[in-house]
């Protein structure tokens, strides 16, 4: 049991990545990672919801009538996207404002439908919460790295604090929407390409 | 009642009252949210107006809400409400002429974009824009609220058209560059400017420099 979560738990980090191995929620990916501090707070969002949406509907899973599962699935991830909208709205406006309609549409991202459709629905309630903060963990880093990379390039700041020289000449196209996918397709080449299918790769002839 | 009938009537009953429960649930958790922090959201609400007020009127305005209050207290008149009225009389920073802040709406992409522009008083001319509220995309209907998007306004003259020329900063005063990528956005800006220009009383437009004592009068 304990080996078992913890495999599920590296594995959601790194061979079953949300971001760069399975390519989940890739429309907030986008979005987000413009500024490093949207990226966390949009992380956060994530990860609050999916550890939530995956305990709830885990709790839930014997009792949910098999023909409206998704329909309950949606509202309940849906409510605590509202949760923290509000909690958003509420004690950090500035940030709330810049991202914008993102909060809402963490609704829609597939991460959370498939872990609670996937996952949480077969599985006890620990086992799904934990599978729920380490794919949320997952999404996580992928997105600072996004955000790192995007941030200093295209702008020459660091959480806003200004890293590269004054001299430095922001890459513009990497703040905008196009930067964000040359940066995640890199990634994704990088790390589905070469870093996991290495072990694949030693076993044939090359 | 056969068996077979129960367990049908069953499975179509319990999938709509186990929806129906959960979702009034669900709603009453948000809705309990939702009223727990409105007097929270309410004045931050207040506080992005007066913010954008100031910032249309041309004022650097302090990151710490209570200095923004007191500055909001010092030097902004909230006007009574009519018709073609500003929302509020702003001394300029310079201390040479108030700003006539009007609260329009225009439409953006996604809803409402709300802002706050400022006319001279001395001759109509525009002194600045601020925005309160908008949902547009960020990164590109979002910019608006850049500085350097803003900026260009300083001193243009509605009805303003966008600039067709690919070079930015127009010194036509009639003119504003939109912005790449967010078009719909840009238009709904020019929209809500032109609006708010003809709430501008005449006889100010006309650039004879009005005393700004008499339009405090109002």
């Amino acid at each position: 049991m304990k080996t078992a979560a913890r495999r599920l738990f590296l594995e959601n980090l790194g061979a079953n990545n949300p971001v760069f191995a399975q390519v989940l929620g890739i429309c907030s990916t986008l979005a987000v990672t413009n500024r490093v501090r949207n990226t966390v707070v949009m992380s956060l969002g994530v990860i609050f919801t999916l550890t939530a949406a995956n305990l709830i509907v885990s709790l839930l899973r014997r009792h949910i009538p098999a023909r409206v599962r998704m329909m309950s699935e949606v509202l309940i991830i849906a409510t605590f996207v509202l949760l923290f909208d509000i909690l958003l709205r509420a004690f950090s406006p500035e940030i709330s404002r810049q991202l914008g309609p993102y909060v809402g549409l963490i609704i829609t991202n597939c991460i959370i439908m498939g872990r609670a459709e996937a996952f949480a629905l077969s599985h006890p309630p620990g086992l799904s919460a934990l599978d729920g903060l380490s794919s949320g963990l997952g999404y996580a880093y992928v997105l600072l790295l996004i955000a790192t990379i995007r941030e200093i390039l295209g702008a020459g700041t660091f959480l806003e604090m200004r890293v590269l020289g004054e001299g430095w000449m922001p890459w513009t196209l990497l703040a905008m929407a196009p930067g964000a996918f040359f940066v995640l397709a890199l990634l994704v080449w990088i790390l589905k390409g070469w870093v996991l299918a290495r072990p694949a790769a030693e076993g044939s002839p090359s | 009642m056969t068996p077979l009938r129960q367990t049908s009537f069953r499975n179509r009953l319990a999938p709509v009252l186990f929806v129906t429960l959960l979702s009034a649930l669900l709603i009453a958790v948000v809705s309990a949210a939702h009223l727990i922090t409105r007097p929270v959201v309410e004045r931050n609400r207040t506080r992005y107006l007066q913010r954008a007020v100031l910032e249309a009127a041309g004022w650097t305005v302090p990151a710490s809400s209570s200095q923004m209050e007191a500055l909001f207290e010092s030097r902004a008149r909230l006007v009574p409400e009519a018709p073609d009225a500003p929302f509020a009389v702003v001394q300029d920073p310079g201390g040479r002429d108030d700003r006539l802040v009007f609260l329009e709406t225009g439409r953006g992409l996604w809803g409402p974009i709300q802002a706050a522009v400022a006319f001279s008083s001395l001759d109509g001319a525009m002194a600045g824009i601020a925005f309160v509220a908008h949902n547009e995309t960020p990164g590109l209907g979002a910019r608006i609220e850049e500085p350097a998007f803003r900026r260009q306004f300083i001193g243009k003259r509605p009805p303003l058209a966008l600039s067709s020329s690919a070079s930015t900063g127009s010194p036509n005063p009639s003119e504003m560059d939109g912005l790449t990528g967010a078009t719909i956005t840009s238009q709904g800006v020019r929209d809500l400017i032109n609006r708010a220009a003809q709430r501008v009383r005449p006889d100010i437009k006309s650039a004879t420099p009005t005393a700004p004592e008499m339009l405090l009068e109002r």
